[in-house]
């Protein structure tokens, strides 16, 4: 019998163990998951104990079907969207960005990368987003995919290689873009001390 | 940068380790939410036995009353009560055949272990399904008894030992099989109560062996069938598990 039947079965009658071993075995994952679509750790949390607070809450109905985990995926990425839309709908704290490429402890290059990929992935449309994040950083397979974003393969694949060009296009911009903006900021700083 | 070079350090960069106190909390709340929405479905006792009462075949309860009512019209026709007592015994046994495939039907089509995965055990259902079952015959066995008693002027004690007992014994023939933990089928445990139904005949075609046994005999005879029937009822409940395909590796599902 599989091991996630055997979980749910469990946990349907409320052994602490069983929820103890799910949580754990999931948990990072969709973390992870939730970090790549929000760029933040806190939010992530919250996103990732959001996803697993809706599949309990749903557990008494849920009938196993032998995908546990895209179901997880598929809560978490609904999540995920509306974490999108209501970002889209508060004002551009532009101040706030500034200080998080300037201040943090790390180094300068490092965090312009980093800056530079998130910029470039949120400006990526949604679904190519989501093949993304899933098939590079959570490494998912194709099939995986498939089921998690409940389309079929080949759409999976023409997908993801669209989503490769816009990806790299769109780094190669933000990353002139950034370094523009930084040699300016720069720029008018030595232009202050002098 | 290169594609592969970037994605790797972009990895590196946001690795998220997560940290035991969040998974505690997560798992404390969604116990907590768990509960709460297990609570707020929660099916009272009756809206349960109602749930049962739809997934039974209605077929078995309609044939059971045909058989009754076919006896009810038949036994006027039959003026000597030595072919009465023959007929009202064979169909007590037949009464209790039309239960079986019902309550087979869950070990013949292997969902035992769907129904252990539901909210309600398996002995929960099983206990509902019989009491169910018991209510509904109990109800037609009233009717006919009262209807028989009525029309034939067939005393109530005459009742309980020419069609009460027979039907009895063939009730824990079948939940003797049901719980068996040996694998019984359903054709055998059909093939029991026809056997029994020969032995029953065989009883009352002996009428010096028949009117031999007194009445207190019957009686007693009946009440151990009852007894007997009453544990193998219990025994069924209990060993509801031993229909299943495999070991559960080591889950104990109470």
């Amino acid at each position: 019998m599989d091991k996630d039947f055997l979980l749910i079965l469990k946990m349907k009658q409320g052994k602490e163990a069983a929820f103890d071993q799910f949580v754990h075995k999931y948990y990072d994952e969709i973390l992870r998951y939730c970090r790549y679509h929000c760029f933040d750790i806190e939010y992530a949390q919250d996103l990732a104990q959001e996803t697993f607070l809706r599949f309990f809450a749903n557990l008494p109905q849920y009938h196993y079907k032998g995908k546990t985990k895209n179901y997880l995926y598929t809560i978490a990425g609904n999540l995920c969207k509306n974490f999108y839309n209501k970002k889209k709908d508060l004002p551009v704290e532009g101040e706030e960005l500034e200080k998080e490429s300037v201040s943090p402890p790390d180094p300068f290059e490092h965090i312009l990368d980093q800056v530079v990929i998130e910029e470039a992935m949120q400006k990526l449309p949604e679904e190519l987003r989501e093949i993304i994040i899933l098939f590079y950083f959570q490494e998912l397979k194709l099939s995986e995919i498939a089921a998690v974003a409940q389309i079929s393969l080949p759409l999976v694949k023409y997908r993801l290689r669209k989503a490769r060009k816009q990806l790299a296009a769109l780094i190669g911009s933000e990353e002139s873009f950034y370094f523009q903006s930084i040699t300016n900021q720069t720029a008018s700083q030595k232009g202050g001390a002098i | 940068m290169r594609e592969e070079q970037w994605r790797q350090k972009y990895k590196q960069q946001t690795t998220v380790t997560s940290t035991e106190d969040k998974i505690q909390e997560t798992i404390q709340k969604s116990m907590e939410i768990f509960y709460q929405k297990e609570k707020e479905r929660m099916l009272t006792y009756l809206e349960f036995l109602w749930t049962q009462y739809q997934l039974i075949q209605k077929r078995w309860w309609l044939f059971q009353s045909i058989l009754l009512a076919a006896i009810i019209l038949i036994l006027p026709q039959m003026q000597e009560q030595y072919y009465i007592q023959k007929s009202i015994g064979i169909a007590g046994v037949l009464f209790v055949i039309f239960v079986i495939p019902e309550l087979w039907k869950n070990k013949n089509y292997h969902c035992m272990e769907v129904e252990a995965a539901a909210y309600y055990s398996l002995r929960q259902i099983y206990a509902a399904r019989i009491s169910i079952f018991g209510v509904v015959d109990v109800f037609l066995l009233t009717i006919f008894c009262g209807i028989v008693h009525g029309t034939l002027q067939i005393t109530f004690a005459e009742l309980m030992v020419q069609f009460l007992f027979p039907m009895t014994v063939t009730a824990c023939i079948c939940f003797w099989t049901l719980c068996s933990p040996r694998v019984v089928n359903e054709p055998v445990s059909v093939a029991l109560c026809m056997i029994w139904s020969a032995v029953w005949w065989l009883i009352t075609v002996n009428e010096s062996f028949y009117t031999a046994i007194v009445f207190p005999v019957w009686l007693l005879l009946f009440g151990i069938a009852i007894v007997f029937l009453t544990v193998v009822i219990y025994k069924t409940l209990h060993d509801y598990s031993r229909g299943w395909e495999g070991n559960t590796d080591g889950i104990e599902y109470h």
